[in-house]
């Protein structure tokens, strides 16, 4: 017999696995509502230390870290009109990446690729790359 | 009565509703114009598929080699390589996640399968799937971008599967 045997989930796997979804959702809304409000240091809570944030808006390249980024987003201001779909996450388990579409952000037409990583039980995000569509 | 009057009241009732929602569609259409893509375009968004690939190529023939230069090569120099090994966290940069595939050298058995990419203009995240990189399986999820024509990767995070 070379049937290779693998390891049975529990209940408690199945839960566990279900419910990662939601604490990724829930690690991308501080960065999902400061969108909206404009507030630079909630969204520096959605972000590690180390996390670089990279594309270009009005032909410009910016490679920003995340306190970089936080003053961008704050300097911004607010953007109430802003919608946003999470287009997909996947997780793979204390990794993840996720796609989020953003329209009317301060006008601009966004996608964004993150990926996040769960450090001492909370999810974070790591890194993000993004397309500004029509203002790239 | 004339035998008619009902049939033809019943069509002015049908042709009116039409009437009017296509006097709607020519004077009210709201419906925003969207671009068409040239097939120049559409060569362009099929061939980007291949543009990542070759990306991820560099670091995913390091994994075999143990090509620390070359694994390099595919990052930029603000990359962070996140994850954890053996239950140690870990996020060392680009340059020393360079180091580390030096020492730990070849590893000529690894199989790997690139699960998915998309991308959104000049950005896009991809997942690759590795089995017995010495020993180890992992999962990578990448993002990555296109800046003066060329994609890099931006940051990846990994699982290490039995041994994180």
């Amino acid at each position: 017999m070379t049937k290779i045997e693998t390891s049975k989930q529990t209940k408690a796997d199945e839960e566990h696995s279900f419910n990662e979804y939601a604490a990724v959702e829930e690690a991308l809304q501080p960065y999902i509502q400061s969108a909206t409000t404009g507030d630079g240091k909630v969204i520096r809570t959605a972000f590690f230390d180390h996390a670089h944030i990279v594309g270009s808006i009005g032909g410009e390249f910016y490679n920003m870290d995340a306190d970089t980024f936080a003053g961008a987003v704050a300097d911004g201001g607010p953007s109430p009109d802003v919608q946003s779909r999470i287009a997909w996450i996947d997780i793979s388990g204390p990794s993840a990446a996720a796609k989020v579409e953003f329209l009317n952000w301060n006008g601009n037409r966004f996608t964004d690729f993150f990926v996040l990583y769960k450090y001492d039980g909370e999810w974070k995000i790591s890194g993000k790359v993004y397309d500004s569509h029509s203002n790239n | 009565m004339n035998k008619t009057l009902p049939i033809m009241l019943a069509m002015s009732l049908l042709t009116l509703p039409i009437e009017s929602a296509h006097s709607q569609n020519t004077i009210g259409n709201t419906q925003p114009q969207v671009s068409i893509e040239t097939k120049a375009d559409e060569a362009h968004n099929f061939n980007e598929y291949k543009a990542v690939k070759a990306a991820l190529k560099p670091y995913i023939d390091a994994a075999k080699s143990g090509d620390g230069k070359l694994s390099r090569s595919a990052f930029y120099d603000h990359a962070n390589i996140v994850g954890s090994i053996g239950g140690q966290y870990k996020e060392p940069d680009a340059d020393a996640f360079g180091k580390l595939i030096d020492a730990g050298g070849k590893s000529p058995d690894v199989q790997h399968q690139i699960a998915w990419i998309d991308i959104s203009g000049p950005a896009a995240a991809a997942k690759v799937e590795f089995f017995n990189w010495r020993g180890f399986r992992f999962t990578d999820f990448f993002v990555l971008y296109k800046k003066d024509g060329e994609w890099k990767i931006s940051s990846k995070v990994y699982d290490s599967h039995s041994n994180n």
